[in-house]
């Protein structure tokens, strides 16, 4: 307690008698009016209570039945009702008169007065009806809410009610009006002219205020001011945009209009933020895009080729916006976008493509990089990278890099100048460049290499060429060549580059297989006792289906040191791989010797030769001089390889030829040069032969058509043994899906094809162009 | 207002008794709580009038708001959960109702009147456990009730708590 | 001012303090004097106020127009004087009790009354009232919990035949109780959902007994439509054979956990919750950012969507045995009960995905709900990989005349139609307690069966296209043993006869 000491003060004023409603209404609306109409002047505690009070007394009062209960009930007998409603009336006919007072003033207000004068009575009116809920709380807290918990309708808390009433007598009468000079000052503001828009702002504030959501009293809706609000803004924002675009097209450039209609929407953004209700926002954007970008998308579309054409990129990049603001807005853009960068692309192949047979693969592909750079930097600045104008771009590049001048003269020849590109760039000492620049190298490769559509065909090519890299080892890194192949099996997946990987391998456990070689001939030199060295040699182990190698096309008897070597070799792999048969490609193989002959030299030449030519010159340590054909019954050498090589050892002068000619050949004899010279002591003579090349290239085609007939004639079976029958060009489309991924089938090859399992039987023909399958 | 500490103001019983109380502890009653708000930087210097309450009832109900000060403040007029809470008056709340009824009936009427919901419960409930497991009868002698019911209204209410007529 | 009392204070105040009074109270308040009768008739909002806490306020698609807060708190007090949980009633003089000692009516006001309070549950079995009530007034460990379980859930004539012989003698069921009484506690102990146990003092194992009536071929007719109804051609419900099924099923679960050291999800286990309609919740099964595929508004059973399913048989020998041999037809009369069956099943868990296939509206006025036909697959749990362990299934779901919702299923292999099943789902549309019901041979006229029971609940509105097994078997305790372990059947089954059923699929 805090009181301690008792103090008495003045008496209080009476309140109205509790069980007489016209006394305590009386009082109750001065109180009310007091509070509507004159709240600034303050008010006092003691009126504050005394309403309070005057309201909980007649509600709690015993006596105060009205008419209608009275009429229900024994007349002396206190009620069993809650008693309010009296009240409720009355404070709503007190409300209904006030209103219905400001109609009448308002009408003496228009524009920007009516606005002021909506909005201080409004804030009045809410202010005081704050109040005005708390002093008639006690009402709220037992007859209000009793009647909402029994499911009355059109019963609200005193807050609402005000509210309510604002909404059906003042503002069903002036809101029209309202917004009439809400639109106005819009206007004007869309015109240039500064306004005030707080009042805006008030009067959105109030219309959503007086949403009321009728099936549950406690929420609210936006009903009303969607409808009364947001519905006439909508209409002038349409009228207004669609006069103002009009105009402004007929007297300016589209290039100009773009820029406007940009400011527009901006603007029209910031209206939203500063004093609209969020809830515009979607219907007003939708509505400024319908009238600024939808209405005059024909000529806005039209200015994209000159754009294009000239380069135009933030203008571009301007089109982009508007248009992606609309349904559907871009797509004709799309596809004039992509007409223009194939057509780019084919005028970029044309310029490099003058003198095809002798065409740089680095020009080439450089040629094809170029025009991807610049439109993949127009899709990334302009169009946000927009996936649909990525696809367009790769739709395009799909375009040129298959179907252009150079693909003409052969379908195959992108992905075979590609590979040998990538050759090229992997190839040791071609350039040294830095690493990352070759693995920027690598990645523009895949670039290209994503649009190639004959993928078996590079496989192919880049198999070949790795494979000869490996050999050579001329790799210039081992790093570089596993970061292509894992480019490769990202896009292609691990069967595409399966055996690229193995003859990888095959190269690593080689390195592991001659180290343990040498050691285990170490032994056995030790343990034999012989002080003879040996040939210093190195074997390589390829697994047969891994690689694209064919055995040798020629008999050959190896010199009798070589055949001593491999055979301790062969001895000592059988050893760890028993039961494996291993053919010598002996059109690989290379060696040097030493030639201590020459007369002229104190340091012996070097001469590094192919394996074949190392049997001739051995055959020359016996002789100094050997006819044709005993070096054929030496060598068992069939003659195009045989005269190839001999070709070169004559070309640098090693032998001398008798009788002289221009090529060798049966019945000539060749001499050991004696007074042999050259500038450097290591001497290539292994040298490929241009010929040579050639028909490798032939080769790979042709392994490559016989690889599709075979992978087509399995598709083909694959499917028909799972839909046992079949139409006939169902079963084309469906092969063609199957093998899309690796190169596209030509129509008439897969007919003949199937032309071919007709023959072996694995289908049949049946009635209606169908086909069956023949287990 | 001002958070000064233990802000004290003045209330006036209908009797013109001025007692002086913490604010926060006459901040219990919403009615105050609503008016203090409301009145904010009008004159505050003089006593509140409590026209509905006497001095001893007035000081029994600023009794139980300084005990329950810190309680938190019931957000909504929510009954729903109220049925839960039947028989658990907290033991000090239970003393503190051990008045005779009229006592009893003027702590409920006041803090009816003042708006102090969580009094009004433990009021309501105390009455409530002075209902509980009585017979007519029973209950009638407790509040001092006349059974004021002719015979025939006696037949009609035995029916009515006759159980075949739902069977 | 008057001074203050009881009556003098206002209307509202009254009002408020009828809230915390217990609902008995309110009949005798309103019998003290004119004023308090005049309130409870002028604000019936009083009984709504009072019952708030005490009895749900029931979801609007099941609150039907005519609802009655004073009549409802009447019910509220008959319960509680039923199952002992009110004011006490033997210390109350002024009124009657809803239920003397002894009164034959006691079984048939207690199963209506209880029913009645289940169907206008809060869907949300946690926080409903009304269960809570339920479940308190039958926890064994509450003063008249056992009581009550033994009076009111333990009267079917399956219990009165598995009591032991008293030193008065033997009784039959029908001189215990009616046919009437006994259904109606068969139907509350389905209710109740958990197959109860009996005081062994008094009563042998249910489980045999239940046995005896699944297995009696003489059960399944044309006229009790090979389900669990009575043999009347209408779909009649027959409670006693539904809740042998139940007693049946949660055997086999229970040894299924204690065999296997799995769990099944939580089924069976707590009484009353989830037999009321609408309580079925949604367990997510794929992705829980995805959101659940949107329920087909208009199918009020709520079908598509993946389904838990328990099947369990007696090897055949047995059955055939059992039924035509051991006992001939001609010396056992139709109406009396073949002996308790002592033998051991096999169970087959089955995951059913279902959809929708076509509804077909109502014709019968008094009865909207439309009949609904389903498809689907059915996937065995015990060896998944195993094709011919899944198979198709349709059928049908429908309102019984009563207004039990009765689901049809058949199962369909390589085009052919093998099993079929009938079933009544407990607690009307959409219960979370799910379908318990009899499974057949889909040719009837071999009326030798085989049949069993059978029973299926909703586990998730989703499909799990992963077929994570989480979510149908608890694997928090994982054993190393083999699913088959669950198999209880003799070691001496015909084996070709069981590979047959390995894959019953359905």
């Amino acid at each position: 307690m805090s009181a301690s000491t008792r103090t008495v003060l003045a008496p209080m004023p009476d309140a109205p008698n509790r069980e007489d409603l016209d006394a305590t209404w009386k009082y109750l609306e001065m109180g009310v009016s007091k509070i509507m109409t004159n709240l600034q002047d303050g008010m006092d505690m003691k009126t504050y209570m005394g309403v309070y009070t005057a309201v909980h007394n007649f509600c709690t009062s015993q006596k105060a039945i009205s008419s209608t209960q009275a009429a229900l009930m024994g007349s002396q007998h206190r009620g069993a009702h809650l008693l309010g409603e009296d009240l409720y009336q009355n404070l709503i006919k007190y409300l209904t008169t006030y209103l219905t007072e400001l109609v009448t003033a308002s009408k003496t207000h228009a524009d920007e007065a009516l606005l002021t004068f909506y909005i201080r009575e409004w804030n009045r009116y809410t202010t005081a009806a704050k109040y005005i809920n708390h002093l008639f709380r006690y009402l709220n807290r037992h007859w209000v809410k009793r009647e909402m918990d029994e499911g009355k309708k059109n019963i609200y808390d005193v807050y609402t009610l005000h509210l309510v009433q604002w909404r059906v007598t003042l503002f069903s009468e002036v809101h029209e009006k309202v917004m009439d000079a809400v639109l106005k000052m819009v206007e004007k503001q869309r015109n240039g002219e500064t306004i005030e828009h707080g009042q805006i702002k008030s009067i959105v504030l109030s219309f959503v205020s007086l949403g009321l959501d009728e099936a549950d009293p406690t929420k609210s809706t936006l009903d009303v001011y969607r409808y009364n609000f947001e519905k006439p803004f909508l209409a002038a924002t349409k009228s207004f945009y669609e006069a103002e675009s009009k105009q402004f097209v007929a007297e300016n450039s589209i290039v100009e209009y773009m820029k406007k209609a940009a400011v527009r929407l901006d603007e029209e953004e910031e209206r939203v933020n500063v004093y609209l209700h969020s809830d515009i926002r979607s219907p007003l954007m939708k509505q400024c895009n319908a009238s600024l970008i939808a209405d005059h998308i024909g000529i806005l579309r039209d200015e994209f080729q000159v754009l294009l054409d000239n380069d135009r990129y933030d203008d571009m990049e301007r089109m982009y916006k508007l248009l992606q603001r609309i349904p559907e807005g871009l797509e004709p853009l799309r596809s004039k976008f992509e007409a223009h960068v194939r057509k780019a692309g084919l005028a970029a192949v044309s310029k490099v493509a003058l003198d095809a047979e002798k065409l740089e693969p680095k020009v080439y592909i450089d040629a094809l990089l170029e025009i991807h750079t610049q439109y993949q930097g127009l899709v990334k600045t302009a169009f946000a990278d927009e996936p649909e104008f990525t696809r367009s771009l790769d739709n395009a590049c799909r375009e040129f890099v298959n179907r252009n001048q150079i693909c003409k003269s052969g379908s195959n020849k992108s992905p075979e100048l590609l590979a040998k590109y990538a050759d090229a760039v992997l190839r040791k000492g071609t350039n040294g460049s830095e690493e990352s620049d070759l693995e920027n190298t690598l990645n523009q490769i895949m670039t290209i290499f994503k649009y190639i559509e004959d993928k078996d065909v590079f496989q192919k090519f880049y198999a070949r060429m790795l494979a000869r890299r490996l050999i050579h080892t001329s790799s210039s890194s081992d790093d570089a060549e596993t970061s292509m192949i894992s480019k490769l099996k990202e896009q292609c997946g691990y069967e595409y580059t399966n055996k690229l990987q193995r003859m990888f391998q095959d190269m690593q456990i080689s390195k592991d297989l001659n180290t343990g070689y040498k050691e285990f001939e170490a032994q056995m030199l030790a343990d034999s006792g012989s002080h003879e060295k040996p040939i210093d040699a190195s074997y390589a182990i390829l697994g047969t289906g891994f690689w694209p190698l064919n055995a040798p096309n020629t008999d050959f008897t190896p010199p009798a040191e070589v055949s001593r070597a491999y055979e301790k070799f062969h001895t000592y792999y059988d050893q760890k791989h028993s039961g494996r048969k291993l053919t010598w490609l002996w059109q690989f193989c290379k060696g040097e010797v030493k030639a201590n002959y020459c007369k002229s030299q104190k340091t012996p030449y070097t001469f590094q030769v192919s394996t074949y030519q190392m049997a001739i010159l051995m055959l020359f340590n016996e002789n100094d001089k050997n006819t044709y054909d005993d070096i054929v019954k030496a060598t068992q050498l069939q003659g195009e390889v045989l005269d190839p090589a001999l070709a070169i050892f004559l070309k640098a002068k090693v032998f001398t030829m008798s009788p002289e000619g221009d090529k060798p050949g049966p019945g000539k004899t060749f001499n050991l040069n004696y007074d042999f010279k050259n500038k450097k002591l290591r001497i290539n003579l292994n040298i490929a032969v241009k010929s040579e090349q050639k028909q490798e290239v032939e080769d790979t085609h042709k392994t490559i058509e016989e690889d599709r007939k075979l992978l087509m004639q399995s598709a083909i079976v694959r499917i028909m043994k799972a839909r046992k029958k079949m139409k006939h060009t169902v079963l084309v489309s469906e092969c063609i899906n199957q093998i899309r991924t690796r190169f596209v089938p030509k129509v008439p090859d897969i007919k003949k094809c199937i032309d071919i399992l007709l023959e072996k039987e694995y289908l049949e023909r049946l009635d209606d162009d169908e086909l069956g399958y023949l287990a | 207002m001002s958070e000064g500490p233990a802000q004290t103001i003045v209330l006036q019983s209908n009797d013109n008794v001025a007692i002086t109380v913490e604010r926060k502890v006459a901040e219990r009653s919403m009615l105050i709580k609503n008016m203090l708000e409301d009145l904010a930087g009008s004159e505050l210097d003089s006593a509140i009038p409590i026209p509905n309450v006497n001095e001893s009832v007035l000081k029994k109900v600023i009794e139980w708001c300084e005990h329950h000060k810190n309680d938190p403040q019931t957000a909504a007029d929510d009954d729903s959960d109220s049925r839960k809470k039947t028989t658990d008056i907290e033991e000090w709340d239970q003393k503190f109702m051990q008045v005779d009824q009229e006592m009893l009936f003027e702590i409920i009427l006041a803090s009816n009147y003042l708006d102090i919901k969580p009094l009004l419960d433990v009021g309501c409930k105390t009455v409530a456990n002075m209902i509980k497991g009585k017979s007519p009868e029973e209950i009638r002698k407790t509040f001092n009730i006349t059974n004021d019911f002719t015979p025939e209204e006696e037949e009609q209410i035995r029916r009515e708590n006759e159980w075949a007529e739902d069977r | 001012m008057a001074r203050p009392a009881l009556l003098n204070l206002p209307v509202e105040l009254l009002v408020h303090i009828m809230r915390f009074v217990e609902p008995e109270d309110l009949l005798a308040i309103r019998a003290s004097c004119k004023l308090f009768r005049e309130l409870c008739k002028g604000n019936p909002v009083v009984y709504e106020y009072n019952l708030r806490g005490l009895l749900d306020n029931p979801p609007t698609a099941f609150k039907p127009k005519t609802w009655n807060w004073e009549r409802k708190l009447k019910d509220l007090i008959a319960l509680r004087d039923i199952y002992g949980e009110g004011t006490r009633i033997e210390s109350c003089s002024w009124r009657m009790p809803a239920v003397k000692p002894n009164d034959k009516e006691q079984q048939l006001l207690a199963t209506a009354k209880t029913v009645d309070l289940i169907y206008h549950a809060s869907s949300n079995s946690d926080s409903s009232a009304n269960l809570s009530f339920l479940q308190k007034a039958f926890d064994p460990t509450s003063r008249y919990g056992m009581r009550n379980i033994e009076r009111y859930l333990g009267s079917s004539t399956l219990f009165c035949r598995s009591m032991l012989p008293t030193a008065s003698g033997f009784l039959t069921p029908a001189v215990m109780y009616s046919e009437d009484e006994r259904q109606a506690s068969a139907k509350l102990h389905c209710y109740y959902g958990v197959p109860v146990t009996l005081s062994p003092k008094l009563y042998r194992r249910p489980y045999h007994y239940a046995l005896s009536v699944v297995y009696d071929m003489r059960n399944y007719t044309d006229l009790s439509l090979w389900g669990p109804f009575k043999p009347d051609g209408e779909a009649t419900v027959d409670w006693e054979k539904v809740e042998a099924i139940m007693i049946i099923l949660g055997h086999n679960l229970k040894c299924f956990d204690d065999q296997t050291g799995r769990r099944l999800k939580p089924l069976w286990t707590t009484p009353w919750a989830g037999s009321q309609p609408d309580s079925f919740r949604s367990v997510c099964l794929v992705d829980t950012k995805s959101p659940t595929p949107p329920v087909n508004e208009s199918d009020p059973y709520n079908i598509t969507g993946s389904w838990m399913r328990i099947v369990t048989f007696l090897d055949y020998h047995e059955l055939f045995y059992y039924n035509f041999e051991d006992e001939p037809e001609d010396v056992l009369p139709a109406d009396v009960p073949r002996p308790p069956l002592h033998a051991t099943e096999a169970i087959r868990l089955i995951i059913m995905e279902l959809e929708v296939v076509k509804i077909i509206p109502s014709t019968d006025p008094k009865q909207p709900l439309p009949k609904v036909q389903f498809k689907g697959i059915s996937r065995s749990l015990h060896s998944p990989h195993d094709p011919n362990a899944n198979s198709n299934i349709r059928g049908t779901v429908q309102m019984t005349k009563e207004g039990e919702v009765r689901w049809t299923t058949i199962s369909v292999y390589n085009g052919e139609e093998r099993w079929k099943s009938e079933g009544i789902q407990i607690g009307g549309i959409r219960s979370a307690r799910g379908v318990l019901g009899h499974w057949f041979d889909r040719d009837m006229d071999n009326q030798q069966g085989p049949a069993g029971p059978t029973a299926f609940w909703k586990v998730s509105n989703e499909v799990d296209q992963a077929e994570n097994m989480d979510h149908w078997i608890d694997l928090s305790t994982p054993s190393d043993t083999d699913d088959e372990n669950a198999e209880t059947a003799d070691e001496d089954a015909d084996g070709t006869y069981f590979a047959t059923f390995t894959t019953l699929g359905e």
